[in-house]
């Protein structure tokens, strides 16, 4: 509990309007999803207050009070998931929603100076005026860009042109966990947010890694990020009714959905795209998500995906291209075009279409049909006219979806609909960041691995196949997670769905398939770190030796006492035997020093 | 300082305590510093944990060093050094086409990794015409600009994975050859070492780069390669004035063209290619075709930079001062044999990160600046590399004269960039402690980070921000 002293103190910095304890707010905070996972039901731990801090002295002065009460607190900038709070009631919450301006964009640099709730779909609209655009991470563009170039991992779809969240961040206003306020970078020298590194190592090393510390490790309150060249237009023309808008492509701009014969294909065509740096997104859409994206309800989805016929789409890759000038445009399609025919590739969808487009197509629907066997087709066949008849009667024609993946991919704007509608709730495992043939590895594995769960009735049937992958850096690295869908309000699969991240984690150990994106938090390196250099020493030894109160909350970053405790159980337990569930439950039990989440006192 | 036990501490390595063959490492051949204690070969990065152990338990420090002579920074500056000296590991481990990465151990030199990268169709990625017997991995490791922006995407780049030894003798590998599995393991999935980051939530690579062996002592890299040209021509555009080449920079940068992108003044023309009466300054742009249609990839870039230049009412030139494109590539991608700023006793530089805008203004520092000391301006030479796909520059001036008046000279230079802004990213030199003026809670932060791998202060603790630390 919060003392109303303390309470009163924390009005006095941000303002009295801008703190409250009122429960019913403090339970939207902590009303998220997986938190069934991780705490077995919707609510995390019901936070002791929420602050809405305006500024950077702001936070310090919360920080600092914080650390004089041993408060644990965390921030969120935009708090899209259950690692924005804590599993254990009692931590204070700083939501920094007032914290929204876009401080500067240098367009000659290429870069923005934003502050933590401005989000991608803010961001993008203004550099898009000035011919830029950022790099926006698969949440989605409501999420905050700062939250994920500090803190949280990066991936987006359009990777392969603007990368990826850690290795765009430029310099940053760093409140540390003690309340201390360091500008890293160039700031200090010369006032302007170029890089974050230096003078000598950098710090960037320090903050985040792959993953990031989650809220764990003091309060980011500004950053700049790298924007890239934008080559279309200052905005988007839009056309359509929400939720379905439609973006007209522009000259010189082109999407394609095109379809391979089989994995090893797909290989070869993401390794040759990417070093062919003609690309602007290279992605591969899981069958499953996409038709939720195409449809408006999960009846509409149901009736199409029902006959089995699409989730043989697996075999697919889209591409978006961008160029400058019509004759960059022509090299760059030119070249696709030899790609797709070195790769066996079909276009199944595409923005500029013409009599080979349609041959191909003919081609790519045969390959579905002989994927899928003509009893799926035949079942299949009724209900997608029947839905295309419905599109057709609304003004939607073929080439609107090329439309529609266009828009999606560039302003990332269907993520909400493609992963929360079909099931509730979803979880994502593997996905380390690799090279393309591995991510293409762990897509078949994650296949196998997620067929028997569905088999077991736990997850959604969403065809069992469902990599979501994409190169970074023109294709310099890459990764593709396994998306699984799950029904969060019914116990037995939240309970089971567990044992399918378990074997995600296991068998990307087993067989060499890079550490999952899953690797924060404890429990999962208690899983990783043995097999991973025993990183976690390093983790540990990095959040004691700035943060020794452990205040910054820190379940999805680092507890050593959680982690090594967890390591010598799996060890004694025989690891292999041990469900991750088994694991939370101990990571629970374990005595944890003051401040940890065990250590917390119950509300 | 005896040595008592480090014979048997490295196992292959091979250690050496007479005189006259440790003045290249510290004082000696008119160079200012101490005599380490002992020079170590390492081969092997037992050897390195071997040594480590060595040192912590007879409180000595280390000093790595992986190039060849002469060394220009890596000098022992104090008593009670021993030199890891690794330019003996020269395994080339790999060079994988399909993944455009090479793992090397960090003696490999340039010209050495060059020729295993031809062989599968790859170049790395160089900085301006390095000396030869330059380590690769060094050089990345201090984050030395290479010429090729676009191909940057971090400041950190090209460098990705790294096996590592910390001051606490603890081996560690980072980015995703972390693991899980051995190399050999990771290769079997058709893994290649090409992330750098991690594992989790930390980024040791970044830790350890720039930190000019303070934060731990690395044996071998992964590195991002480049496809090689199959057609490579070079663009030249010779000017009076900085200003339009730098508005040829920006466009240029912003539609992501071309290869090779600097700017460099007449003297450094004239180091570089021997030959005098060079123009005032030179933009030098590569464009390249790869193994996708080069011929047409070189035409539409080159009409588009051309286009880009010409809307600066300015023209490519064929030839500047009689050098053609052909060798003027050859000489800023080559390694240089004699160095073509002389040995470390003929001159002394100075470098800091601005962006291109601002370059005009660090120009004018200098001319000032040599006015101002007296000291003639035409034996400055400048450089500006943008990288970071175009968003920083790397601005170096060379002075060359007997090393005692460049030292003033770059001392002097150094406070006036300071006093405009200059971002002193990568401190070295007799300037280095001017990138920590007045950034007490900065310095003291990379201490703590320090004494989190380097309990002891084992890993060259005089240098940098930890100058006075042990
Ligand atoms: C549907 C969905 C899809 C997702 N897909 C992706 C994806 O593809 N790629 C990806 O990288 N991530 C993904 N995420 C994870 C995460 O949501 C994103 O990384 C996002 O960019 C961050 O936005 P957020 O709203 O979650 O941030 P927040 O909730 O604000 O923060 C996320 C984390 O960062 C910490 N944090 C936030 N702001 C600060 C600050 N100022 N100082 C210190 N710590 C801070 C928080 O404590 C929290 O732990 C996804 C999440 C969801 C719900």
């Amino acid at each position: 509990m919060l003392s109303d002293d303390v309470f009163l103190e924390l009005q006095g910095i941000v303002g009295a309007d801008n703190a409250t304890r009122e429960p019913a707010i403090l339970d939207t905070y902590a009303f998220q999803y997986i938190a069934e996972l991780i705490v077995g039901d919707n609510y995390m731990g019901r936070p002791c207050a929420v602050v809405m801090p305006g500024g950077t002295e702001e936070v310090q002065a919360i920080v600092r009070l914080c650390n004089r009460e041993s408060i644990p607190y965390k921030a969120i900038s935009t708090g899209w998931g259950a690692y924005g709070g804590s599993p254990a009631p009692g931590m204070l919450q700083l939501d920094l929603r007032r914290m929204n301006r876009i401080l500067q964009i240098d367009a000659d640099n290429m870069y923005a100076v934003v502050e933590p709730y401005v989000v991608g779909a803010t961001l993008q609209a203004e550099a898009m005026g000035l011919g830029l655009n950022c790099h926006i991470a698969g949440s989605g563009a409501n999420t905050s860009l700062l939250a994920s170039a500090t803190s949280v991992m990066g991936q987006g779809a359009t990777g392969v042109f603007t990368g990826f969240s850690n290795r765009n961040l430029l310099g940053f206003e760093w409140v540390m966990p003690d309340g201390e306020l360091l500008r890293v970078g160039c700031l200090q020298d010369s006032g302007e947010w170029f890089t974050g590194d230096g003078p000598g190592p950098s710090l960037r090393g320090v903050i985040r890694g792959f993953a990031g510390a989650f809220g764990g490790f003091g309060v980011f309150t500004k950053c700049a990020v790298k924007l890239y060249p934008w080559y279309g237009p200052r905005a988007l023309e839009l056309t359509g009714v929400s939720p379905d808008y439609e973006a007209t492509v522009p000259e010189n701009h082109a999407v394609y959905l095109i379809s391979f014969r089989g994995w090893q294909d797909m290989k070869d065509f993401g390794n040759m795209v990417g070093e062919a740096e003609i690309a602007f997104a290279l992605i591969h859409t899981p069958a499953a998500p996409a038709v939720v994206g195409v449809t408006r309800s999960n009846k509409e989805f149901h009736d199409l995906w029902k006959s089995g016929l699409f989730e043989h789409m697996k075999y697919s890759l889209e591409v978006v291209l961008t160029a400058g000038n019509a004759e960059e445009f022509t090299y760059q399609r030119d070249v696709l075009e030899d790609v797709i025919k070195w790769t066996g590739g079909k276009v199944a969808l595409c923005s500029i279409t013409g009599p080979r487009y349609y041959m191909d197509l003919a081609v790519a629907l045969s390959r579905l049909v002989r994927q899928a066997g003509i009893k799926k087709t035949l079942r299949g066949t009724p209900a997608l006219l029947t839905y295309m008849a419905t599109e057709w009667r609304n003004g939607r024609t073929p080439a609107l979806f090329a439309k529609a993946l266009y828009l999606g991919l560039i302003k990332q704007c269907l993520q909400a609909r493609c992963v929360f509608r079909p099931g509730g709730s979803f979880w994502t495992s593997m996905g380390g960041l690799t090279s393309w043939d591995c991510c293409i590895e762990n897509a078949i594995e994650g296949e196998r691995i997620k067929r028997g769960w569905i088999e077991k009735g736990i997850l959604m049937d969403d065809g069992a196949e469902q990599g979501w992958g994409m190169l970074y850096e023109s294709g310099a690295y890459a990764h593709c997670e396994e998306v699984a869908f799950y029904d969060q309000s019914d116990p037995v699969c939240v309970e089971g769905s567990m044992g399918y991240v378990t074997d995600t984690v296991k068998a990307t150990i087993d067989k060499h398939l890079a550490m999952s994106l899953n690797a924060t938090g404890d429990p999962f390196h208690a899983w990783y770190s043995p097999h991973v250099m025993n990183y976690h020493h390093h983790v540990a030894g990095i959040k004691e030796e700035f943060d020794p109160a452990n205040l910054s909350e820190a379940s999805t970053y680092i507890n050593r006492g959680i982690t090594e405790t967890l390591i010598k159980l799996i060890e004694e337990g025989g690891g292999e035997n041990l469900d991750f569930k088994d694991i939370l439950t101990l990571a629970d039990n374990e005595e944890a020093p003051a401040g940890t989440d065990a250590g917390r006192p119950a509300e | 300082m005896g040595v008592e036990g480090l014979s048997e501490a490295v196992s292959s390595g091979s250690v050496v305590t007479q005189k006259e063959l440790m003045e290249d490492y510290g004082a000696g051949n008119g160079r200012k510093g101490a005599l380490p204690a002992a020079v170590v070969f390492c081969e092997t990065a037992d050897d390195v944990v071997g040594l480590t152990k060595w040192a912590r338990e007879n409180g000595r420090k280390i000093l790595p060093v992986s190039s060849a002579p002469p060394h220009e920074s890596a000098v022992v500056q104090k008593e009670g050094y021993v030199v890891c000296d690794l330019s003996r590991m020269k395994r080339i481990v790999r060079a994988d086409r399909r993944n455009r990465v090479a793992l090397a151990e960090v003696g490999v030199t340039f010209e050495e990794l060059d020729g295993a990268l031809e062989r599968v169709g790859l170049r790395a990625m160089t900085p301006l015409a390095p000396r030869t017997g330059k380590s690769v991995v060094a050089s990345y490791l201090d984050r030395t600009p290479t010429l090729v922006p676009r191909a940057q995407w971090d400041l950190s780049d090209p460098l990705l994975c790294t096996e590592v030894i910390m001051g606490s003798g603890k081996l560690f590998r980072t980015g995703c050859s972390s693991g899980p599995g051995t190399l050999e393991e990771q290769w079997a999935t058709g893994q290649a070492q090409k992330n750098p980051m991690g594992p989790s939530a930390f980024d040791f690579f970044r830790i350890v780069q720039g930190s000019r062996g303070s934060m731990g002592i690395v044996t071998w890299a992964s590195m991002k390669c480049e496809l090689r040209p199959r057609v490579h021509e070079l663009l030249m555009l010779p000017s009076d004035d900085l200003a339009p080449l730098i508005r040829i920079v920006y466009g240029i940068a912003h539609a992501r063209w071309g290869e090779e992108c600097l700017i460099l003044d007449s003297n450094n023309l004239t180091r570089l290619t021997g030959v005098p009466g060079m123009p005032a300054f030179a933009l030098l742009v590569g464009v390249a075709g790869f193994d996708y249609r080069p011929e047409q990839r070189v035409s539409y870039q080159k009409r588009g930079i051309e286009g880009i230049i010409s809307s600066e009412g300015a023209r490519v030139s064929r030839s500047i001062a009689g050098v053609g494109g052909r060798r003027m590539l050859q000489v800023i991608t080559s390694p240089s044999d004699p160095y073509w700023k002389g040995s470390p006793a003929e001159h002394a530089d100075v470098y800091f990160l601005t962006t291109m805008n601002r370059a005009p203004d660090f120009v004018s520092v200098i001319d000032e600046t040599c006015k101002k000391e007296k000291f003639d301006r035409a034996q400055v030479g400048l450089y500006l590399q943008p990288q970071l796909g175009g968003r920083v520059t790397h601005f170096e001036a060379t002075v060359f004269a007997p090393r005692e008046e460049a030292d003033r000279m770059t001392r002097a230079l150094a406070e006036a960039a300071a006093a405009k802004g200059a971002y002193f990213s990568r401190p070295a030199g007799n300037w280095d402690d001017l990138a920590y003026r007045d950034k007490p809670l900065l310095v003291e932060t990379f201490r703590r980070t320090k004494k989190i791998f380097d309990p002891d202060g084992v890993m060259n603790p005089d240098v940098l921000f930890c100058k006075e630390v042990v």
